[in-house]
């Protein structure tokens, strides 16, 4: 009896979703619903945003896309499904900075390589780390030149708290602790929702955070953005200075992207329109709302773009994974 | 008088037509993946999310909590019946509840489940109402050091778990714990006992263990049975007997108030609700032995409490902007996405979304025990079908469960392999209860020990300057030597009756 209610309730979620994604002009074989493999777990960023994708995306090409998340090893499950399925234009990757930059150099074996097994396909979005205090534990601290002397003043007295170990918010901290010259202590937290409790308590003082999560908390005012690691200011937050003017440390940034990618060998055609509709999207004004609302950054760009920027990624984050000294096997 | 205004607005929201549609919806998908074995309202509401981005905020809301709310409802009943928690907090529902439908009062067991989540989910919604920030501020509180003593304290409550022998159950506890080191390290980023296969990069599953263990073991041991016991369905009448109210009822408040607790904590789940609330039960109780053996108590506690639990754990998230667990940074997600960020400043912006949202879980819970009442009759029936066609469709919706979480056939297989272990835990007479309680707890002690040492800069005098911390910890030395204590005096007493 479970199974064909089952079944019910499956039949009518497609029909729904199949309803709302709409019909429009045959492109490339609708045997089956294409699915974008995310590496980190339901409820990440990357899953969110690949969500708010696929909809748009699966309405302009006529498809029904699923998201499918196979998360793991900082992302490198996901990837190496992907690395391994067949290049037919139905399996594609939400890949980050991380996991096709950082983790080249940050895990000593993979199975797979982030260039060579690869086709980028289209850069989708900057995710900014912003550097925040809680007012609560440390009022005095308003500015990044704030944070820095009194770190300086009482060296190792300070936490700072990541999402764990090697990923972009450790990076970060330790990148900023290294240019900043200051004895910070870097706490590793299981993900966001623990690290955010940590600042929120107190166990952690400082914390490089990715945007996504805290908007809201930084509209409330429940933590104090001293600075953000891209290069620009970022629309969402135009108060809020860059690290490199804050700090005074020009040059300065860490950021980490989501991109699409598919196995490599996938049929030209497929990737050049998968491309152009993601740019189409991006540039939309609602997408765009969307985005921004989150805190990150549009980058629709062409696929030799894209193709720079990871390469340009990959030695950058190898230079800084190696100054960190995290290093996971 | 604010609340009443509160609960009035919130009410005006909650009952609109579409509103009441989406909670039924959410309350009746709910159940329905509930009572699948391993499909859990995660992977549900991650599915079912694009297509709410198209409703209001508040009616997309409601639809969710329902999902996850009605999941605790739905994951008891094949607890209940055939021994396989549908949900990871009804695993300690399987200890009382199974015995109590082979006794012949699956019905009764049902109701209180039912009547019970009702209870709690009513009282929770009220305390959510009046009680929210301070709450929140309790959670705040709960800083490395105080984890860490929870966790210790929960430990020692699992051997209490256990109705069989002390030595055994700590045996199995330990197995736990050994279990919860595959992994990634969180401090040193070195991975453990992972045999370089990436599925164990981050620890084993706790659906796959508690599929294996508890679904896959139990029909490998019926299968040997050369003739299969066959379960009575109704004993008596189909629903609970005075007696049995009388005990269910204190248990269902007890539980209820832990639950609501525990559900405040950052990190705390309807999981670890459920098992304490066992855990008190047992201990309080002036028979512990009928526990294990069909305790209405047993029942009405953890079910009451994993309600609770689920309800309350959107507090940190409603009040701070803070998700206590993976499912309700979802849930944040959505409601990002909906452009309803959750902040400290969320009840004040947003009045009549969270007050809609508080109060349609009440209206929820009314149209769950509307739902699950009369199914309760029909639910029973399911224990006539012969074993050779429950078996196959148990073993398939294990299956379909656990593959759904990561689409991982290997971790199909490692359930399997679980069950094997279930097995043989069973053959020699050890509980595998206790062992997932191990599980869970050991690497959340250990993480959060060495974070506490890394904070105090190496200083284990912390973990006693804190008071809840150093409240914690006495408590479990206290519950340490009650547990010793009278095993002691009972080996004595065989020692001297040897003489």
């Amino acid at each position: 009896m479970s199974v064909t209610r089952r079944c019910a309730v499956a039949g009518a979620v497609l029909a729904v979703s199949a309803a709302l994604s709409g019909a429009s002009a045959q492109e490339w074989p609708k045997e089956r619903p294409i699915q974008i493999i995310g590496g980190f777990p339901t409820g990440a960023g990357t899953d969110i945003f690949a969500r708010l994708l696929a909809e748009p995306l699966g309405r302009v090409l006529g498809q029904t896309i699923v998201v499918d998340n196979r998360s793991g090893a900082g992302g490198n499950i996901g990837s190496e499904f992907v690395a391994r399925a067949k290049p037919d234009g139905y399996t594609f990757l939400i890949g980050t900075a991380g996991t096709h930059a950082i983790n080249a150099t940050l895990y000593k074996q993979l199975n797979f390589d982030v260039v060579r097994d690869f086709e980028p396909v289209a850069l989708l979005v900057d995710v900014p780390n912003v550097l925040i205090v809680n007012p609560k534990t440390l009022p005095e601290i308003k500015s990044c030149a704030d944070l820095l002397a009194a770190a300086k003043k009482e060296p190792g007295k300070f936490n700072y708290a990541s999402t764990g170990n090697g990923a972009s918010t450790h990076l970060a901290g330790a990148q900023f602790a290294q240019a900043a010259n200051v004895d910070i202590v870097h706490v590793p937290y299981r993900g966001t929702p623990p690290a955010m409790n940590a600042m929120m308590s107190g166990e952690a003082q400082i914390m490089f955070q990715q945007s996504i999560p805290i908007m809201g908390q930084l509209k409330a005012g429940t933590f104090r953005p001293l600075g953000i690691s891209t290069a620009q200011r970022v629309a969402a937050l135009p108060d809020v200075p860059t690290i490199a003017e804050a700090c005074n440390l020009p040059g300065w940034e860490s950021t980490t992207w989501y991109a699409l990618f598919v196995p490599k060998g996938t049929p030209e055609p497929i990737v050049r329109r998968v491309n152009e509709e993601a740019n189409k999207i991006l540039r939309d004004p609602e997408f765009e709302r969307k985005t921004k609302d989150m805190g990150l950054v549009p980058l629709p760009s062409s696929r030799d773009e894209f193709r720079q920027v990871q390469a340009r990624d990959i030695d950058k984050w190898r230079d800084r994974v190696r100054k960190s000294g995290a290093q996971v096997d | 008088m604010d609340l009443l205004a509160n609960l009035w607005l919130g009410f005006s929201v909650a009952v609109t037509p579409t509103n009441l549609l989406f909670c039924l919806i959410g309350a009746l998908v709910g159940t329905l993946i509930g009572v699948l074995p391993g499909i859990g309202p995660l992977a549900t509401i991650s599915m079912l999310l694009p297509l709410t981005y198209h409703f209001e905020p508040v009616t997309a809301l409601i639809m969710l909590a329902g999902i996850y709310y009605g999941a605790q409802y739905g994951g008891s009943t094949t607890a209940i019946l055939v021994n396989l928690p549908g949900e990871t907090s009804s695993v300690v529902t399987t200890l009382d509840g199974h015995q109590m439908a082979r006794q012949g009062r699956a019905g009764a067991a049902l109701a209180i489940a039912a009547l019970g989540s009702f209870f709690a989910g009513s009282v929770a919604t009220l305390f959510i109402a009046v009680a929210s920030p301070p709450l929140a501020e309790l959670g705040l509180q709960f800083q490395a050091p105080e984890y860490f003593a929870l966790m210790a304290l929960g430990l020692v409550g699992a051997v209490v778990l256990a109705s069989g022998a002390i030595d055994k159950a700590i045996g199995v506890t330990v197995l736990g714990l050994l279990l919860g080191m595959i992994g990634t390290d969180v401090n040193s980023g070195t991975e453990r006992f992972t045999f370089r296969v990436p599925e164990l990069s981050d620890g084993i599953g706790f659906v796959v263990i508690a599929m294996g263990l508890f679904g896959v073991a139990d029909i490998l041991v019926n299968l040997e049975k050369a003739e299969m016991p066959r379960l009575t369905a109704v004993v008596g009448r189909l629903w609970p007997s005075k007696d049995e109210f009388r005990r269910a009822a204190p248990a269902a408040v007890r539980g209820t108030l832990l639950g609501s607790l525990i559900g405040v904590l950052p990190g705390g789940s309807a999981a670890l609700a459920a098992f304490s609330s066992y855990a008190l039960e047992k201990k309080i109780a002036r028979d512990p032995t009928r526990f294990g053996r069909g305790a209405v108590e047993g029942v009405a506690g953890p079910e009451s409490a994993n309600n609770a639990g689920a309800q309350t754990s959107f507090i940190p998230m409603l009040t701070l902007g803070i998700p206590a667990n993976a499912l309700m940074a979802l849930m944040m997600g959505a409601m990002q996405i909906y452009g309803v960020a959750p902040s400290p400043r969320f009840i004040s912006e947003q009045p009549a979304l969270f007050w809609g949202v508080i109060c349609s879980m009440w209206v929820g819970n009314v149209m769950l025990l509307v739902i699950n009442l009369p199914l309760i009759g029909l639910w029973v029936q399911m224990l006539r079908l012969p074993y050779r066609l429950l078996h196959p469709t148990i073993l398939l919706l294990c299956c379909i469960g656990v593959y759904s979480l990561n689409s991982s056939a290997t971790e199909v297989l490692f359930m399997l392999g679980f069950g094997v272990l279930g097995y043989l835990l069973l053959k020699f007479g050890c509980e595998p209860a206790p062992l997932l309680l191990g599980f869970v707890l050991g690497p959340l002690m250990e993480e959060n020990l060495r974070r506490a040492l890394l904070v105090s800069r190496g200083d284990p005098w912390v973990f006693l300057q804190r008071p809840i911390s150093a409240g914690l910890l006495i408590g479990a030395a206290l519950l340490l030597v009650a547990v010793i204590l009278p095993s002691f005096r009972r080996t004595r007493e065989q020692a001297f009756q040897e003489e």
